[in-house]
């Protein structure tokens, strides 16, 4: 897609954060720096996106709960096409599925930011940060130190 | 499974296929059911049920057709949409229908218009789709993941690091659907394509090109479905619906368990209990090409062989081409011959086992496979011409 040097200086917005009533605690979990995940109150499972019941037992008993913000690149894409005219000045830009620790396959769809893309790569370890979108923040995850460290070594 | 009565596939048609302008859906929808109608020499008035699959509202609906064609009554007929078996779903509807005995003779159409530039499978508006999308667009899109696209190119990052597939291997899948392309009229993209040029492809989403993307077009596909004891009475041959099925895995795009072949494994285990056939049997493949991705993976699940091994398998394209031990999508597929969602697969493998392949026929084709869609939208059918 070919991009107007008008369009670059008034950039179109980015799709806005809109919280549902299922996923309203996500988003404003992440403007007060806290990673919420829905979980179970009966048998602890944790699911994403959110449901109004558990899908392992049934129960009705879902609330968030704070998760570490740490986990693995399960996998990422480097995004080069403009999809949507708000992100036309960010491509190239990262897409990752990161595998949060607290649950297997327990996975967030999320950006991969301050890494350079010659150090993408899957089974990095990741750390949650938090990034304004709009009015509200976005869970964005950068490399963790340990990472950055066995990158180095 | 047996069902109570045999179905069989007695008529396809097609309206005119394109990119840019040209006629309107409905007038497209209009022109693949008279050709279905008369290629099994039914009568309008013959069909008692009509059955159709869209994602959203981008195509005319049964009642609509019955008005169109001027049916009769109709026994049985539903409009599907959204996460259904995609461009088989109403296909798997008409085929339960007819074996069940809720209507004879049925027609079954998928009609879409595309705009010039949309390329692949993506919907490229986020908002339309938010609250139900089964890729959570109202959760992902705030990342700038949009649809199909970064969904398969995320894939395809796995898969090389779990099965070490190369560029190369997706490379011959493009390629071989140019090469059967060149010997289909109706398909819109004929030009031979290289290795190089696949390589020089743009890059969208590392490490998918663009090439790896079907080709939009609009057009419309229709199929007539009755019974065998009535196709016995018409024009042609009639091809029998060995088995049809369907699977959905986890049931997610995105977070499921099973995210490098989705549903395509349980769909296939399905297509081959049913018809008690097994991928030897098998003369010649349809398999779904939306991206060269889903034909790798659709290949393995199907058991042609081991997961992983497609790469390797399709031995740089030879075996899948035009004089291959598994002739694979001989219409050029949708990366050749246009996106027109699955139905296309049917109507060319009924072209195939009645003989009327011409300068793309395979020799003594009296079996196929035919898959559509991937993830958790899978379904597929078994159809045999003796």
């Amino acid at each position: 897609m070919v991009t107007s040097a008008s369009e670059l200086e008034n950039p179109a917005p980015k799709p806005a954060i809109v919280p549902t009533e299922r996923n309203r605690f996500f988003w404003e979990g992440a403007r007060h720096g806290r990673l919420l995940i829905a979980r179970c109150g009966d048998c602890g499972l944790y699911l994403h996106p959110p449901m109004p019941i558990c899908s392992r037992c049934h129960s009705s008993h879902i609330a968030p709960a704070e998760v570490s913000g740490r986990g693995i690149v399960y996998t990422y894409t480097i995004v080069r096409r403009t999809f949507h005219p708000g992100f036309a000045a960010e491509v190239p830009y990262v897409v990752a599925m990161i595998d949060l620790v607290e649950q297997e396959g327990l996975r967030l769809i999320s950006n991969l930011v301050d890494c350079p893309h010659e150090q993408l790569a899957v089974g990095l370890a990741v750390k949650v940060r938090y990034q304004p979108h709009g009015a509200w923040m976005l869970p964005v995850f950068s490399l963790s130190s340990n990472a950055t460290a066995e990158t180095a070594r | 499974m047996s069902a109570p009565r045999k179905a069989a596939i007695v008529g396809y048609g097609f309206s005119d296929v394109f990119r840019g302008p040209g006629l309107d859906v409905e007038a497209l929808t209009a022109q693949s059911c008279l050709a279905a109608i008369a290629d099994a020499g039914v009568r309008a008035a013959d069909i008692d049920g009509i059955f159709e699959y869209q994602i959203g509202a981008e195509s005319p609906k049964c009642l609509y057709v019955q008005r169109l064609l001027g049916t009769g009554d109709l026994a049985s007929y539903t409009d599907i949409m959204g996460s259904g078996a995609s461009g088989f779903a109403g296909v798997v509807a008409a085929l339960s229908a007819v074996e069940s005995g809720a209507c004879e003779v049925a027609l079954v159409f998928r009609s879409m218009q595309q705009q010039a530039g949309n390329t692949g499978s993506a919907s490229g508006d986020p908002v339309a789709q938010a609250g139900y999308s089964p890729l959570h667009d109202e959760i992902v899109a705030p990342y700038g993941m949009f649809g199909i696209i970064p969904a398969t190119a995320l894939r395809m990052c796995r898969r090389q690091v779990e099965y070490g597939t190369r560029p190369q291997d997706y490379g011959y899948v493009a390629i071989n659907a140019r090469r059967w392309a060149a010997l289909n009229e109706r398909a819109v993209q004929r030009n031979a394509l290289t290795m190089e040029g696949y390589l020089s492809a743009k890059l969208l989403c590392d490490p998918l090109r663009l090439l790896d993307c079907d080709y939009p077009v609009s057009g419309s596909c229709a199929l007539i479905i009755t019974t065998q004891q009535r196709a016995r009475d018409l024009r042609h041959k009639p091809v029998m619906v060995a088995a049809h099925a369907q699977a959905t895995g986890s049931g997610d795009w995105l977070h499921g368990a099973d995210f490098l072949h989705g549903g395509t494994i349980r769909c296939a285990e399905r297509l081959w209990r049913r018809s008690g056939l097994e991928p030897n049997d098998i003369d010649f493949a349809q398999v779904y090409d939306g991206f060269t991705y889903s034909v790798l993976t659709w290949i393995e699940a199907l058991g042609f062989c081991g997961l992983g091994e497609a790469g390797d398998w399709i031995e740089q394209g030879r075996r899948i081409g035009p004089g291959g031990s598994l002739p694979l999508n001989t219409n050029g597929g949708q990366l050749a011959e246009g996106r027109l969602h699955g139905l296309a697969a049917v109507a060319e493998s009924v072209m195939q086992l009645r003989g009327d392949g011409g300068s793309r026929q395979v020799r003594d084709a009296e079996t196929a496979v035919v898959t559509v869609s991937w993830g958790p939208q899978c379904a597929g059918m078994v159809l045999i011409c003796p």
